[in-house]
């Protein structure tokens, strides 16, 4: 039975050192180029709950609520 | 008990995903462990919200009276359930899921993704403590929680493309912790480049 170009592309990529992580990413839908930005962001968002959870108190005074 | 369970958890996950090969089976396996670590550690965060309910009338009582001010405690409460309840069940945790499953090997990136590990773990617990702070009732808080929790499963990057989704709900993926994790930890695990981590800073230096 003739193998499909599915079949062949998959023969093809072989082992993870072989494969170019540009493939892996886009087959994932990963940005191989992100790694920073994530990491920072992910800081920020820690940050910013933290920041949200001090002035709650506040917050809650505001809007009348013990 | 979380560290107890977050080490036996992570045995057995460590177990599921033995030795994983370098290969397109492989890549599969390697990002449904990084996932479901990330998932497991979102999941044990809601142990935030019962501690956090049952001091509730104490602690506010207690601030209205003038003990201390509110801020202080949310500070203290913080720290020590970031230590004691996420930053170390997340290593017990992940240390066994990263060797058992032979993740990308190198001092540097397992020390990228123990940091990204913890950090997320941090950041799940911020987020359940503000869940319970603007909620009334433990069940307003859960069910809030579980939505959020699901939501950011769906965009994490694993379960779908956020490329291919309607335009209208891919920006989603951009309030979703799990989604940064995820790609911070898939980075770092597929790269061929290594990275190297800069000691006391919260960087990461690509070479």
């Amino acid at each position: 039975m003739q193998e499909s170009s599915f079949d062949l592309a998959v023969e093809g990529l072989g082992s993870i050192e072989n494969v170019d992580g540009e493939i892996i990413a886009e087959t994932l839908g990963i940005n191989m180029g992100k790694l920073r930005r994530d990491i920072v962001l992910l800081v920020i968002w820690a940050g910013s709950l933290f920041l949200v959870l001090l002035i709650s108190p506040t917050l809650r005074s505001l809007f009348g609520r013990r | 008990m979380t560290c107890s369970v977050a080490l036996i958890f992570g045995i057995f996950v460590g177990l599921t995903f033995w030795k994983l090969e370098k290969d397109i089976a492989g890549v599969q396996n390697r990002a449904g462990a990084i996932f479901f670590t990330l998932v497991f550690l979102d999941l044990l965060a809601v142990t935030s919200i019962d501690s956090l309910l049952n001091e509730r009338a104490v602690i506010r009582k207690e601030v209205r009276l003038g003990y201390y001010p509110a801020f202080m405690y949310m500070i203290a409460k913080t720290l020590v359930d970031a230590i004691l309840l996420r930053a170390i069940p997340a290593l017990l945790f992940g240390l066994p899921v990263y060797f058992m499953a032979k993740l990308s090997p190198g001092s540097a990136k397992t020390m990228m993704f123990m940091f990204v590990l913890v950090t997320f773990a941090i950041a799940t617990q911020l987020q359940a403590m503000v869940i319970v702070e603007y909620s009334r009732r433990a069940g307003t808080a859960t069910v809030v929680f579980v939505m959020v929790l699901v939501i950011s499963m769906l965009f994490g990057g694993f379960l779908v493309n956020a490329d291919s989704t309607h335009p209208g709900v891919a920006w989603v993926q951009y309030l979703s912790l799990i989604f940064y994790a995820f790609e911070a930890m898939a980075v770092n695990e597929f790269k061929v480049r290594p990275c190297a981590l800069v000691y006391g800073y919260y960087v990461a230096i690509l070479s």
